[in-house]
């Protein structure tokens, strides 16, 4: 279960490379705004079948423009902090469940 | 996958190990439709963290910045943070903030940008002293 009480940092590589978690992230247009957005405005832990990552997160990004769903793992250097791994646009089965979760109605991009 | 799996594996093999599960996993979460668990969310509390950004440099620009703290009294990273702050500002963006670890006990004088009260840390505009109250001092600057 995540608790971003557990975690101090956010854990990226270096963008030259280019299998590093920035490099990934980046061609899926996730940043470093968006991973601050979603985490600090109303993320929603959630799960997904098939896939075994440590956290789910949906969340808005910092306009409450776009939900993305991302995917964490506790980081290898170091357990206090927090790596992205891959992320996407969220689905529309993924944003049900935010809005059921949170209790909020998202009017932004579908 | 929890932290503790990694602590028996060393160096260079932990490293790998690790990056080739998260290569695997974003395989699989990007292999089509990926079912939500109906019912699974549930909201947490939202925080804003500091992020790591990894950087490769040459080690004779790593060695003068090394100088340069070292001159100053503070760590690398807050030449760093004030380099990049400097450079955003000039470039026009409006508002970006940055903790600064070590100037609050250097005794060096802060960055000449403007500083806003943050944790308890109260600070000048200017160039001004670094108050106390924190380990850090939080500065940004609005344009």
């Amino acid at each position: 279960m995540f608790d971003p009480a557990d975690f101090e940092l956010i854990d990226w590589d270096d963008e030259e490379d280019v299998r590093g978690n920035l490099a990934h992230c980046l061609r899926h247009e996730v940043d470093e705004r968006v991973v601050a957005g979603v985490l600090g405005g109303a993320p929603v832990e959630i799960s997904l079948q098939a896939v075994t990552a440590e956290f789910v997160v949906i969340g808005p990004d910092g306009e409450w423009a776009q939900l993305w769903t991302l995917l964490f793992a506790r980081s290898y250097k170091d357990s206090r902090w927090l790596r992205p791994v891959t992320g996407w646009r969220s689905k529309s089965r993924e944003i049900k469940e935010w809005e059921r979760a949170s209790g909020k109605r998202w009017k932004g991009l579908r | 996958m929890g932290a503790g799996k990694w602590e028996t594996v060393e160096g260079f093999e932990m490293t790998d190990d690790a990056r080739a599960l998260e290569r695997r996993l974003r395989k699989t979460a990007g292999s089509g439709e990926n079912g939500v668990l109906e019912g699974s969310g549930r909201p947490v509390s939202p925080k804003s963290f500091g992020q790591m950004l990894s950087v490769r440099l040459d080690a004779s620009l790593i060695g003068a910045l090394r100088d340069l703290a070292q001159a100053r009294g503070i760590g690398v990273s807050d030449v760093v943070r004030v380099a990049l702050l400097g450079a955003v500002e000039d470039a026009g963006q409006r508002h970006v903030e940055a903790s600064l670890r070590t100037y609050v006990s250097s005794g060096w004088p802060m960055p000449t940008i403007t500083f806003r009260a943050g944790d308890g840390f109260v600070a000048r505009s200017g160039g001004g002293e670094a108050g106390t109250g924190s380990d850090y001092a939080s500065v940004s600057f609005l344009t």
